[in-house]
C-alpha cells in the first residue's frame, strides 16, 4: 500500500513538471502553384510498369528519354496574378506528341496542395498526376500521366504510367 | 468399276466434309481485358449478327488448358454454358479461368484460352478462337519479354530476346541482330508495312531490346485501332557444316489493351 502511494506521488510530480513545449514556426506555406509558374523544357521520360512494381517483378522502369526526340517539348504555364493557374502552352517540336492538347486553360484539383492538373480546351482534357512537391525547389517539374486498365463494373487497376521530368527553363 | 465406285464414295465424303466446315460460323468477339491471369474476371462478348447463330441462343465450348466446366455435353450444353443477352444478336459471357476450368492458376498459366460458340444441341457452332494465353501471376522468366506487361497501342514498348530461357538449341545459340515486327487489327489485318531487320541493343541483363512507339514506327491513322504486334528476332548462327547461316526465332505476340 505504501508502495502503491509512492508511485502515485511519483506520478502527479512528473506530471506536474510537464510543460508543453514551444513548437517551431514552420515557415510559410509552400506556394506550389507560383513554383509551376513559368517555362519548362522535358529533360527525361521514364515509363513505369506499374502492373509490374505492385506484383514486385524485377522489371519496372524504362527509360525513354532517347528514344525519340523528347526533349523538344516545352511547356509554359501561366498564373493570374494571385497566384491561381490560368492558360497554358505546350510545343512539342519532333517530340512524340505524349498530351492531347497543345494550348488551352490549366486547372488544379487544390490550389493549396494540388495532386493533379488537368488540361482544358473545348471538351477535351488531358488529366496529370503532379509529381513530389520537392523537385519544384530544385527547378523541376514531375508530371505523370496515368494509364487504368477498367474493370466490368467500371473499377480501374492502375497498370503503366509516364513520368514527364521538365527542367525550369528560366 | 470397283475402283470408280470406291472414289466416289471417297469424294462424296470430303464433300461432306468440306460442307461440314462450310457450316462452322463466323462470329465477331472481343475479350476484355486483352491480356489476363487465371485469376482475373474476363469478359468474352459475341456478336452472332450475319452468322449462322443469329437468332440463337449461344452456349460456350471452352478448351485449351483442358476441357471448362461448361463442355459436359455437345448435344445438351448446361445452364452455366448459356451466354447472357446485351443486344439483339450481342451476347457476353464472364468467368474466372481457375473456376472456368477447374484447375489451379499454375496448370492454366501459358496455356491458349479457346472456345467456340454453338446451339445448345450443337447443331450449329462456330469456328475456334483462340484470342490469347492465360498470362502469369508471377513473374516467370520467358525467351520473350514485353514492356510494359499490360500496354496500349499509343505507349512504348519494348521487346526483349533473353537467350537463357529456351530449350531450343538454336533459340539458345544464335547471335541475335534484328527484330521484326507487325502489327495488326481486331479482325487480324496488317496494319501499315511489317518492319523487318530493326537493329536490337543488348541490354545490361545479357538480353536483346527494341524499344518503339508503335504510332511512330508504324505511322498508324488517327481513328484506326489496333489489336496487335506479332514480333520475331533475326541474326546468325552456325549450321552443321560451320556456316554462318541467318536463322529467325517463332513469333511471339503482345496484344493491346484499351486503357483509360
Amino acid at each position: 500500500m505504501k508502495k502503491l502511494k509512492y508511485i502515485i506521488f511519483l506520478l502527479v510530480l512528473s506530471a506536474a513538471a510537464c510543460k508543453q513545449d514551444e513548437l517551431k514556426d514552420i515557415g510559410p506555406a509552400r506556394q506550389v502553384i507560383s513554383a509551376m509558374k513559368g517555362n519548362w523544357s522535358l529533360s527525361s521520360v521514364i515509363q513505369v510498369d506499374e502492373y509490374a512494381k505492385d506484383k514486385q517483378f524485377p522489371f519496372t522502369t524504362v527509360e525513354l528519354t532517347d528514344l525519340y526526340p523528347y526533349r523538344e517539348a516545352k511547356l509554359t504555364l501561366n498564373t493570374t496574378e494571385d497566384q491561381k493557374p490560368s492558360t497554358f502552352s505546350i510545343s512539342f517540336g519532333n517530340s512524340p506528341k505524349f498530351l492531347k492538347l497543345t494550348q488551352g486553360n490549366w486547372t488544379v484539383d487544390n490550389n493549396d496542395a494540388p495532386a493533379t492538373m488537368t488540361l482544358t480546351s473545348g471538351t477535351t482534357t488531358d488529366q496529370i498526376t503532379i509529381g513530389k512537391y520537392g523537385l519544384l525547389d530544385q527547378g523541376q517539374l514531375l508530371l505523370t500521366v496515368k494509364k487504368y486498365q477498367v474493370g466490368s463494373k467500371g473499377e480501374k487497376t492502375l497498370v503503366l504510367s509516364n513520368n514527364y521530368y521538365f527542367k525550369k527553363a528560366n | 468399276m470397283k475402283r470408280i465406285y470406291k472414289l466416289s464414295l471417297v469424294a462424296f465424303f470430303c464433300l461432306i466434309g468440306i460442307t461440314a466446315q462450310a457450316q462452322k460460323a463466323q462470329i465477331k468477339y472481343t475479350v476484355t481485358p486483352g491480356v489476363f491471369t487465371p485469376e482475373d474476371e474476363v469478359i468474352l462478348e459475341i456478336d452472332l449478327a450475319g452468322s449462322s447463330l443469329a437468332g440463337k441462343e449461344p452456349y460456350i465450348w471452352a478448351f485449351g488448358p483442358g476441357d471448362a466446366i461448361t463442355n459436359t455435353s455437345w448435344t445438351s450444353s448446361p445452364d452455366i454454358a448459356k451466354f447472357t443477352k446485351v443486344a439483339d444478336d450481342k451476347w457476353k459471357y464472364i468467368f474466372v479461368g481457375t473456376s472456368f476450368y477447374n484447375k489451379g492458376a499454375s496448370d492454366i498459366i501459358g496455356k491458349p484460352f479457346s472456345f467456340l460458340v454453338k446451339t445448345k444441341d450443337g447443331g450449329i457452332q462456330s469456328e475456334d478462337y483462340t484470342p490469347t494465353k492465360f498470362s502469369p501471376i508471377l513473374f516467370v522468366p520467358t525467351l520473350f519479354r514485353n514492356f510494359p506487361i499490360r500496354t496500349s497501342q499509343s505507349d512504348a514498348l519494348s521487346l526483349y530476346l533473353d537467350q537463357r530461357y529456351t530449350a531450343s538449341p538454336n533459340n539458345q545459340r544464335f547471335s541475335p541482330t534484328s527484330i521484326n515486327i507487325r502489327i495488326l487489327d481486331p479482325a487480324g489485318q496488317l496494319v501499315g508495312q511489317e518492319k523487318k531487320g530493326l537493329p536490337v541493343v543488348k541490354q545490361k541483363d545479357g538480353s536483346f531490346g527494341y524499344t518503339f512507339l508503335p504510332e511512330i514506327l508504324f505511322g498508324i491513322p488517327e481513328g484506326q485501332k489496333v489489336n496487335k504486334a506479332v514480333y520475331s528476332f533475326s541474326g546468325t548462327v552456325k549450321d552443321v557444316n560451320g556456316l554462318t547461316v541467318s536463322y529467325t526465332t517463332e513469333e511471339a505476340e503482345v496484344v493491346f489493351l484499351d486503357l483509360k
